[in-house]
C-alpha cells in the first residue's frame, strides 16, 4: 500500500514539474527547482469539502500534492516579487500588481491572468542545514518562510527597549513590545513569567510552595490586607487556585525588590518589610494559613487550572479593582499598619502566641515586639511567679496583654448581653447581669467597697420610679416593678421640680440610676425580652431557648 | 437619711427594687456618685469612672444604653433619650473598639430620630454636612478592597452569569445598579479567555446618575477593546421604580443576564404605604414582573442578609445592631483602629445605612434590607425559579475567603444560595434566578 502511495505521489508531482513554473522573482535571480523527494505524507487532515474553511495543515507537514519551490536566499528576502511586465515596477504583493496593471489599458486577453488552476505552494528554506529545508518539511506560506528565514538564520536587527530580547522580524519585536512589562507573575521561587497559564502551571508543581506553606502554617494567622495598585498600569495577579503560598506582586518601579530575594523568609517578616520599605507601592499578599492544604491544594490545582483561567481572571481583575488607587492609604498608613499587624498579633486571641512573638520580632516595631516577646517569656515561663522586678513588670504587661486580648468583640458582647437580659427576665427584669458582667474581681472590687451603703438605702425600698426621691416627691415605693409605662409615670409621680431637678445638674448622676430603675420598669424595656424576642424571631430551630417574657412593641 | 442623701449620694435613693440583684448594679450606679459628689455637675469625674471600666463592661453598657435609649425614642420620651444620649455620648467613639464605633452611629441615628421631629431644625443642622459623592466614592472603594463582600458578590454574579451563558454568542446583560465598573471588567476578563471565545456583549447599565453611567460606559469600552470583545454599553437613565422595558431594548434572541447587587431593596420603600408583607402591587413586584417579562436566562440578586425592615423602630434597631456589630467585627479584624480609611469607610457607608434604617422613615428610608427567605418569596411570586449556584461558583467563594486571612468569614450554602457571613452572623446572601 505504502508503495503505490509513495508512487501516486511521485506522479503527480512530476506531472506538476512539467508545466513550466511561473518565475516569481526578478529576472536576474536564479530559482532552483527542487526535485521533491517521495515521501510518506506524515498525518494529514483530511481534505475538507469545498466551501468550509480552508484547510489548514500541520506546519512543516505540506500538502503531498503541492508544488515546491525553492528561492534563493536574495529572492526569498526580496522585497519586491510581482513586477509589472509592461513598466518593470516592483510590487510587494500580488492584488497590488494586478491593480496597477489594470491602469495600463491593456487588451482584454492580455488582461487576464493564465488561466492555470491554482495550485498550492510550499517553500522550502534556502538554508541547507535547516529542517525546512527538505521538501518534505516544506512550509506553505512564503511569508512564513521569510519570516522563519529571518528568524533562524538571519540577523536580529530589532531590540526591545524595556528588555534585552532582540527580535530579527519587525512584527514579532512589536508583539513583544506591546505585551513587555505589561503582565507579569513571579513565583515565590523567582521564576517570572509572562504568561498566566505557565505561571498557573508552574505554580503547581513548584517545590517552594510546599517549604513555603510549612513556614506559614507555623507562623499562624496574618493579616490578609486586601489593597488594590498603584496608579501604574500594572495589572495585579492574584491567586488562581489558593495554593498555600503567599504571592508578592511586583509593583510599578519593582522597588519589592525585597521580596524575591528572600522567597523563604518568613512571609510576615516579609510582609513587614515590604509594607515597611514600599509604602508607595500597592501590595497584597494573600496567604493561606491552614496548615494541611498545601499538598493537597496542589493535587487540587490541576484540575482547578482549567477552570482557574476564567475564573481566576474573574479574581483578578476584582482584586486589581481598577480604579482610583489609595496611595495615601499606604503611606499615611504604612507606620500604623505595621503597627497594626503587631498589635494586632499581640491581641489575637490565644493563638500561636510564641510564634507570633518571634514573628514579630522580626519586624522592628519595638514597642509591640517588646510587649509580645514578654509576654512569650511569660508564657514559656509558666505563670510561676518569680518574684523579681522584671517579672512582676512583665507580669503586669503580661496582665495588661491579657485584659487587652479580653477584648470582645461587639458580636461577642451582644451575646452576652442577650444571656444576661435572658438569665434576668426570669427574675424582676433587673439587670443584675450587669454587675455581674463586670464581675471579675478586678471590677468588682471597685463597688464592693459602696456596697455597704446600697444596702442600706435599698433597705428604704425606694421604688422604680422616675424622679429623684430624694429631692422631693417621696416617690411611691413600688416593691416591684410596675407594668406602668414611664411615659405616664413621668409626669404623674413626684411632679414637675422633681424633673426639673433632675435635667438640671443631677442630670448625669441620676442617669445611671436612672437606667438602673428605668431598665427596671416594664415589660417593655427588658432587656432580656429584647433579645429573646429577637431570636424567636430569628430561628425557630433556636435550640432550647426558651422565651422569656413576652414583649410587646411599644 | 434623706438629707444625707440628698447631699452627697442622691442617686441612691434611686436604687430601685429590693432584690438583691439590683445591689451590684446599684452599687454600680454609686460610683458616679461617690466621684461627683465633689461636682454634681458632672464632668471629668465622671469621664474617670467611664474610663475605668473595661472594654466588655463599657461594651454591655453602652448596649444596655442603646436599648434603652431607643426604646425611649420609640416612645416619643424626649427627656430620657436625652439622659441616654448623654450617657452614649461619653461612652461611644469614633475611634474605639467595635462595639464603641457601632454605639456611635446608633446613637447619633436615635438623635437624628429625635430631632427629625422637628424637621426644620434636623434640616438646618445638616445643612453644612451633605455626604458628599468624594467620601461615599472613597468609602466604597476602601470597602471593596478591604473586605470581601463585594467581591463575594460581584465574583457570584459573574460565575453565576458565566455558568448560565456557557454556549451563547450574544449576551445581553442588564445592570440595575451600574455605578462601578469593576465587577464588568472582571467578567469580561472572564469571557476573554472563555474556551469558545467570547460573545458578543451588551450590557445595559441602569442608574440615576448620568455621570457615573458615561464613566463606566467608557471604561467597559475601553477595556473590552483591549481584549477584542464585541461590546456595547447602553445607559439607561432612569429610575428603577418606574422603569419602562422598552428602554432597555432587549433584542430578541438574546441570551439576558440581570444582576441585581443591593439593589432591590430600596425600592421596598415605595411600599411603605402599605404594609411590607401584604403588598402585591407595590413598586418591587412591578419591577421583578417587568424583569421577569424578558425572560432572563439568569438573574443574580444579592442583598444585605438581615432584617431591617420590620415595622417597630425597636425590632429594626435590634436586628441592625446584630448586624453592624458583626460587621464592625470584621472590619475591626480587616484594619486597625487608627485607620482613617476605616473611619471613612464605617462613616460614609455604614454610618448612612445605619443613620438611615433608624432615623427615617417612610419612602425616605430606603435602606429596607430583608433576609433571603422574603427576597425568595418576592421572587417566587413575581414568577422566577430559583437556580442553584453551581460548584465553581461555591469554590470561588471559598478561594475568595481563604485570601483574608483571619478566619471570622464564613461561608454558608443553603438551598442553592450562598451566605457570607461573619462568625455566625449572616451578611450577605445571594441567589440566582431564571424565568
Amino acid at each position: 500500500m505504502e508503495e503505490t502511495k509513495v508512487h501516486e505521489i511521485r506522479v503527480k508531482k512530476e506531472t506538476a514539474r512539467m508545466e513550466p513554473l511561473e518565475t516569481l522573482s526578478r529576472p536576474d535571480a536564479q530559482p532552483t527547482k527542487a526535485h521533491p523527494k517521495p515521501s510518506p505524507a506524515p498525518q494529514q487532515p483530511p481534505l475538507a469539502a469545498a466551501g468550509s474553511k480552508r484547510k489548514r495543515n500541520l506546519p512543516g507537514t505540506p500538502d503531498p500534492e503541492a508544488e515546491v519551490i525553492a528561492l534563493s536566499p536574495t529572492t526569498l528576502m526580496a522585497t519586491n516579487r510581482f513586477v509589472c511586465e509592461i513598466c518593470n515596477k516592483g510590487f510587494q504583493r500580488d492584488q497590488n500588481l494586478q491593480l496597477h496593471r489594470r491602469g495600463h489599458n491593456l487588451p482584454w486577453k492580455l488582461r487576464q491572468r493564465s488561466s492555470k488552476e491554482i495550485r498550492k505552494r510550499v517553500y522550502i528554506c534556502p538554508e541547507p542545514s535547516c529542517v525546512h529545508h527538505d521538501p518534505s518539511r516544506a512550509l506553505g506560506d512564503l511569508t512564513g518562510i521569510k519570516k522563519h528565514f529571518c528568524r533562524k538564520h538571519g540577523e536580529k536587527k530589532w531590540k526591545c527597549d524595556k528588555c534585552s530580547k532582540r527580535y530579527a522580524v519587525q512584527s514579532d519585536w512589536k508583539a513583544h513590545s506591546k505585551t513587555c512589562g505589561t503582565r507579569e507573575y513571579r513565583c515565590d521561587c523567582g521564576t517570572l513569567f509572562s504568561r498566566r497559564d505557565s505561571f498557573i502551571t508552574h505554580r503547581a508543581f513548584c517545590d517552594a510552595l510546599a517549604e513555603d506553606s510549612a513556614r506559614v502554617s507555623a507562623a499562624g494567622k496574618r493579616i490578609g490586607s486586601g489593597s488594590d495598585m498603584s496608579s501604574s498600569d500594572m495589572v495585579v495577579q492574584v491567586i488562581g487556585p489558593a495554593a498555600a503560598s503567599t504571592m508578592s506582586v511586583i509593583g510599578g518601579g519593582g522597588a519589592a525588590a525585597a521580596a524575591p530575594s528572600s522567597p523563604h523568609t518568613n512571609n510576615l517578616g516579609a510582609a513587614a518589610v515590604r509594607l515597611q520599605g514600599i509604602p508607595n507601592h500597592a501590595l497584597q499578599e494573600y496567604d493561606v494559613p491552614q496548615a494541611p492544604r498545601p499538598l493537597s491544594s496542589s493535587g487540587l490545582l490541576l484540575p482547578m487550572v482549567s477552570s482557574g483561567s476564567t475564573t481566576g481572571s474573574l479574581f483578578a481583575h476584582l482584586f486589581s479593582s481598577a480604579g482610583t488607587s489609595m496611595p495615601g492609604f499606604h503611606a499615611t498608613s504604612a507606620a500604623s499598619m505595621g503597627m497594626g499587624i503587631s498589635g494586632f498579633s499581640d491581641f489575637t486571641t490565644g493563638v500561636n502566641q510564641t510564634e507570633r512573638s518571634s514573628a514579630t520580632a522580626s519586624l522592628s516595631l519595638s514597642s509591640a515586639a517588646g510587649l509580645s516577646s514578654c509576654s512569650s517569656s511569660v508564657y514559656n515561663d509558666g505563670v510561676g511567679n518569680v518574684p523579681s522586678m522584671s517579672m512582676l513588670f512583665n507580669q503586669q504587661q503580661l496582665q495588661h496583654h491579657h485584659t487587652a486580648t479580653a477584648q470582645m468583640s461587639a458580636t461577642a458582647l451582644l451575646q452576652k448581653a442577650a444571656q444576661m437580659g435572658a438569665t434576668a427576665s426570669n427574675s424582676s427584669s433587673m439587670l443584675r447581669g450587669f454587675g455581674f458582667g463586670g464581675g471579675d474581681s478586678s471590677s468588682m472590687s471597685l463597688w464592693q467597697g459602696q456596697r455597704q451603703e446600697p444596702a442600706r438605702v435599698v433597705s428604704q425600698g425606694m421604688g422604680p420610679s422616675l424622679l429623684p426621691v430624694g429631692l422631693g416627691g417621696g416617690g411611691s415605693t413600688r416593691a416591684e416593678d410596675g407594668s406602668d409605662r414611664f411615659t405616664h409615670d413621668f409626669l404623674g409621680v413626684g411632679g414637675a421640680n422633681g424633673m426639673a431637678a433632675a435635667a438640671g445638674g443631677m442630670g448625669r448622676t441620676l442617669s445611671q440610676c436612672d437606667l438602673a430603675s428605668i431598665t427596671s420598669l416594664g415589660p417593655g424595656v427588658d432587656l432580656g425580652a429584647f433579645f429573646t424576642q429577637r431570636e424567636n424571631l430569628r430561628s425557630v430551630g433556636a435550640s432550647g431557648h426558651s422565651p422569656g417574657k413576652s414583649w410587646d412593641s411599644s | 437619711m434623706p438629707g444625707m442623701i440628698r447631699e452627697d449620694t442622691p442617686s441612691l435613693s434611686l436604687s430601685s427594687s429590693v432584690s438583691a440583684s439590683t445591689q451590684s448594679f446599684s452599687s454600680l450606679s454609686n460610683l458616679p456618685p461617690h466621684h461627683s459628689a465633689l461636682s454634681s455637675v458632672n464632668g471629668p469625674t465622671q469621664h474617670l469612672w467611664l474610663q475605668e471600666l473595661r472594654s466588655e463592661e463599657r461594651g454591655l453598657y453602652l448596649i444596655q444604653l442603646l436599648l434603652s435609649c431607643a426604646n425611649a425614642v420609640a416612645c416619643n420620651n424626649m427627656e430620657y433619650s436625652n439622659v441616654f444620649l448623654e450617657q452614649l455620648t461619653l461612652l461611644a467613639s469614633l475611634t474605639g473598639d467595635p462595639m464603641q464605633r457601632v454605639a456611635t452611629y446608633f446613637m447619633e441615628g436615635l438623635a437624628a430620630r429625635i430631632t427629625k421631629s422637628w424637621p426644620g431644625v434636623y434640616r438646618a443642622l445638616n445643612s453644612t454636612q451633605l455626604p458628599s459623592i468624594v467620601d461615599m466614592l472613597s468609602a466604597r472603594q476602601v470597602f471593596f478592597s478591604v473586605c470581601p463582600y463585594l467581591k463575594f458578590a460581584f465574583l457570584t454574579v459573574n460565575q453565576a452569569i458565566l455558568d448560565a451563558m456557557e454556549g451563547e454568542k450574544v449576551v445581553h446583560l442588564i445592570d440595575l445598579e451600574a455605578s462601578d465598573p469593576v465587577q464588568w471588567l472582571a467578567l469580561l476578563q472572564a469571557l476573554s479567555v472563555r474556551p469558545g471565545g467570547p460573545p458578543h456583549l451588551r450590557i445595559t447599565g441602569v442608574s440615576e446618575r448620568r455621570a457615573v453611567l458615561e464613566q463606566t460606559g467608557q471604561r467597559l469600552s475601553i477595556e473590552a477593546e483591549k481584549l477584542d470583545i464585541p461590546f456595547q454599553f447602553h445607559p439607561v437613565h432612569a429610575q428603577l421604580e418606574n422603569l419602562d422595558i422598552e428602554l432597555l431594548r432587549v433584542k430578541t434572541g438574546e441570551a439576558v443576564a440581570i444582576s441585581s447587587v443591593m439593589r432591590l431593596h430600596p425600592l421596598l420603600a415605595k411600599d411603605s404605604r402599605f404594609t411590607a408583607h401584604e403588598a402585591s402591587g407595590g413598586a418591587i413586584d412591578q419591577v421583578l414582573r417587568t424583569l421577569r417579562c424578558l425572560s432572563p436566562k439568569v438573574m443574580v440578586v444579592v442583598e444585605q442578609e438581615s432584617s431591617h425592615n420590620g415595622p417597630t423602630l425597636l425590632e429594626r434597631f435590634i436586628e441592625a445592631l446584630h448586624y453592624y456589630c458583626a460587621m464592625f467585627d470584621s472590619l475591626d479584624s480587616t484594619l486597625p483602629q487608627q485607620c482613617p480609611e476605616r473611619v471613612t469607610l464605617e462613616k460614609h457607608l455604614f454610618g448612612q445605612e445605619i443613620k438611615n434604617i433608624v432615623a427615617c422613615e417612610g419612602v425616605e428610608r430606603v435602606e429596607r434590607h430583608e433576609k433571603l427567605e422574603k427576597w425568595r418569596k418576592r421572587m417566587e411570586s413575581a414568577g422566577f425559579q430559583m437556580l442553584v449556584l453551581s460548584q465553581p461558583t461555591v469554590l470561588q467563594a471559598k478561594r475568595l475567603l481563604h485570601c483574608y486571612a483571619c478566619d471570622g468569614y464564613r461561608l454558608l450554602e443553603k438551598d442553592g444560595c450562598l451566605t457570607l457571613c461573619w462568625q455566625d452572623t449572616p451578611l450577605y446572601s445571594a441567589s440566582a434566578w431564571h424565568a
